[in-house]
């Protein structure tokens, strides 16, 4: 995906240049589920921005912008997540929840840049305690992943949910 | 899928007298059922004789500045269109076309100088003024137009820019409602000349609590935070500086103000006046808000506002208040952020949760992103301190539901600080109204408590006077 590897005519991404792509956030959601942070965190740009704004209902064509989110973290506020996360007393994840990433409808931006758009959706599956029910929450992801020449990174991720009131009462993970 | 991990118990309260006797035994020597955290026929009573009859915050002038700005909001769980009209008022207007009752707003913010129901196209101002009703001389020759408007909330006032409505028509002023907590909020929500901004859109959530068990939270105890957040804290949420851990520089104060409640975590007068201390006095907000203190504060409420690392404020029945020192990277200082919360009672045991951030006007946009960083790290959806409140108060929610909870009459303990273990003291230097005292009170709790049997076993009296 770095300029040199762009061989197709209107900067096309390449099968290769997708599979690669795909491998990514597939690998990104493993550690996710597996609750890796340390190697997630591993997976981040050092000037990464990760947002996940409101969503507030308003009429048709309106452009939603808001400045509050569920998210709106840097590199060093994702780290103290991960690290409160790993402690033993973090309490909504000790016991761990059983969660699980589906990543699908993947596609990639025009290549030959530095950092390439990718578009995915997201959906995380979470199950708790003894209870039978579980929660569902569905999101599209805009990213930016990044070439370093040693492996990719995600330098830029805004995760647009589609849910206006949450029925989730905390995220606990990474979407 | 909505998640139900707890069961609600159809309960009627065929012997409601024996039933609040029971309450009030409990009561007086500081315990609480715990059955009255997850019974659907108690939170029936509640919405009809707590959440119709009190004040409730509605939303702040600076969400809504230009005219034609509007926001759905709620009292209780009623839907109320929150506007700012054609002639700059403030609007509170019932969500329900006097026709046939479909909402005439549908969507939950937007700027229009009308609405316009999509049954019949009757079409209101946004005063709530009827305009429009098609083919009127021919269907409602007669129609008034005057006496078919949208209805206004009941009770509408206002407080430092913070709007409560009332479905009580003969609710006491606001003023009167918060009584001598004035004196704390001139201090939390009217700091500086330019007032406090809404940032952005409140966060909404549904979480698997009841509401009284979020509004106790918000309203006092220190005694948690130790156990509940000690991941946050050693993660790094609140830096040295601030103390919340060391714990040497500062105590808590709790006050308790005509039925309402707060919890301070002040610093030592010898830490206070440090040099160490100047970029964390006034919950570290920045000199640009240090320098424009109202000037109607009085030197007591200002000193208070110096030594404050972290306030928290509960306002009966729903809303709290967390003025709080805090920052998202430990290796940068802390600043001072205003959330407001929201607590709307879906159920016995559920709980809408609105958050929103404040911050002064004085402000920059730089010092706005930061504080958008900072409180969604804290509280909020992912907040690292917030999470695991839930994680603990989803247990209470789940064991008061519980058939053993009703035959055992099973008791909570609130007697923390109680008048019968005379360990505490009243603060009698604390310069502001109310009752103070300093270390861990389980007061805060026990006076939401009292609250909520006064309105509920005395429907016609002033419960908080």
């Amino acid at each position: 995906m770095t300029k040199t590897d762009s061989t197709n005519a209107g900067g096309l991404p390449s099968v290769e240049q997708q599979l690669a792509v795909r491998n990514f956030l597939y690998h990104e959601a493993e550690l996710l589920d597996n609750w890796e942070l340390d190697e997630w965190l591993q997976l981040l740009t050092e000037d990464i921005t990760y947002t996940m704004p409101v969503r507030i209902t308003q009429a048709k064509n309106t452009v939603e912008r808001t400045p509050t989110g569920h998210f709106n973290d840097d590199l060093a506020s994702l780290s103290l997540r991960v690290r409160r996360l790993e402690h033993e007393y973090a309490w909504t994840e000790n016991p761990p929840s059983r969660i699980r990433h589906f990543v699908s409808n993947v596609q990639i931006g025009e290549v030959g840049r530095d950092d390439v758009p990718v578009r995915s959706n997201v959906m995380l599956f979470r199950n708790r305690e003894d209870l039978p029910e579980y929660d569902v929450i569905s999101g599209e992801r805009n990213d930016l992943i990044r070439d370093t020449g040693e492996g990719f990174k995600l330098a830029k991720r805004e995760v647009l949910l589609d849910h206006a009131v949450l029925d989730v009462d905390y995220i606990s993970t990474f979407l | 899928m909505a998640v139900e991990p707890v069961s609600t118990t159809v309960s009627s309260l065929s012997d409601e007298e024996s039933f609040f006797a029971d309450v009030r035994e409990g009561l007086d020597q500081g315990l609480v059922p715990s059955r009255l955290l997850n019974d659907r026929a108690v939170h029936e009573m509640e919405m009809e004789r707590i959440f119709a009859k009190t004040w409730s915050f509605v939303g702040h002038v600076t969400e809504i500045p230009d005219r034609g700005d509007y926001t759905l909001r709620y009292i209780g769980n009623d839907p109320f269109i929150f506007a700012r009209d054609e002639n700059g008022q403030i609007q509170v207007l019932f969500n329900s076309c006097r026709h046939r009752g479909t909402n005439v707003c549908r969507t939950e913010k937007g700027n229009s100088s009308h609405f316009r129901c999509p049954y019949h196209g009757w079409t209101y101002q946004n005063t709530g003024k009827l305009v429009g009703v098609p083919r009127k001389d021919e269907c409602f020759a007669d129609l008034d137009p005057d006496e078919w408007g949208l209805k206004s909330a009941p009770r509408v006032d206002e407080y430092a820019g913070f709007v409560f409505a009332s479905l009580n028509p003969d609710i006491e002023s606001l003023e009167e409602y918060l009584g001598d907590l004035t004196w704390h909020l001139d201090i939390l929500l009217d700091l500086t000349e330019g007032g406090m901004e809404a940032v952005g859109d409140p966060v909404r959530r549904r979480i698997d609590v009841n509401w009284k068990t979020v509004l106790e939270a918000n309203s006092g105890d220190a005694y948690h935070t130790a156990s509940t957040h000690q991941s946050a804290f050693e993660a790094g949420i609140a830096n040295e500086g601030s103390t919340q851990v060391t714990g040497r520089i500062n105590y808590s104060e709790s006050v308790y103000a005509d039925g309402h409640s707060l919890m301070y975590r002040m610093y030592t007068d010898e830490f206070a006046d440090s040099p160490d201390a100047d970029d964390v006095v006034y919950w570290a907000y920045p000199a640009e808000v240090k320098n424009r203190l109202n000037e109607t504060l009085t030197e007591g409420q200002k000193e208070v506002a110096r030594k404050s690392n972290i306030t928290a404020s509960g306002i009966f029945p729903s809303m709290g208040i967390a003025h709080t020192a805090t920052s998202a990277d430990p290796n940068e200082p802390d600043i001072g952020v205003l959330q407001i919360r929201k607590i709307r009672p879906i159920s016995a045991n559920e709980t809408e949760e609105w958050d929103w951030l404040f911050v002064p006007a004085e402000t920059s946009s730089e010092y706005k992103q930061k504080a958008s960083n900072a409180t969604s790290v804290r509280a909020g959806t992912s907040g690292v301190i917030s999470q695991d409140d839930i994680a603990v108060w989803r247990g209470i929610t789940k064991s008061a539901a519980s058939d053993f909870a009703r035959t055992d009459n099973y008791m909570l303990n609130y007697q923390m600080g109680i008048e019968a273990q005379p360990d505490l003291e009243t603060d009698d230097e604390w310069p502001g109204p109310g009752e103070a005292y300093q270390g861990y009170h389980d007061g805060h709790g026990r006076r939401i408590y009292e609250n909520w049997y006064r309105y509920m076993t005395e429907a016609s009296a002033s419960p908080l006077s």
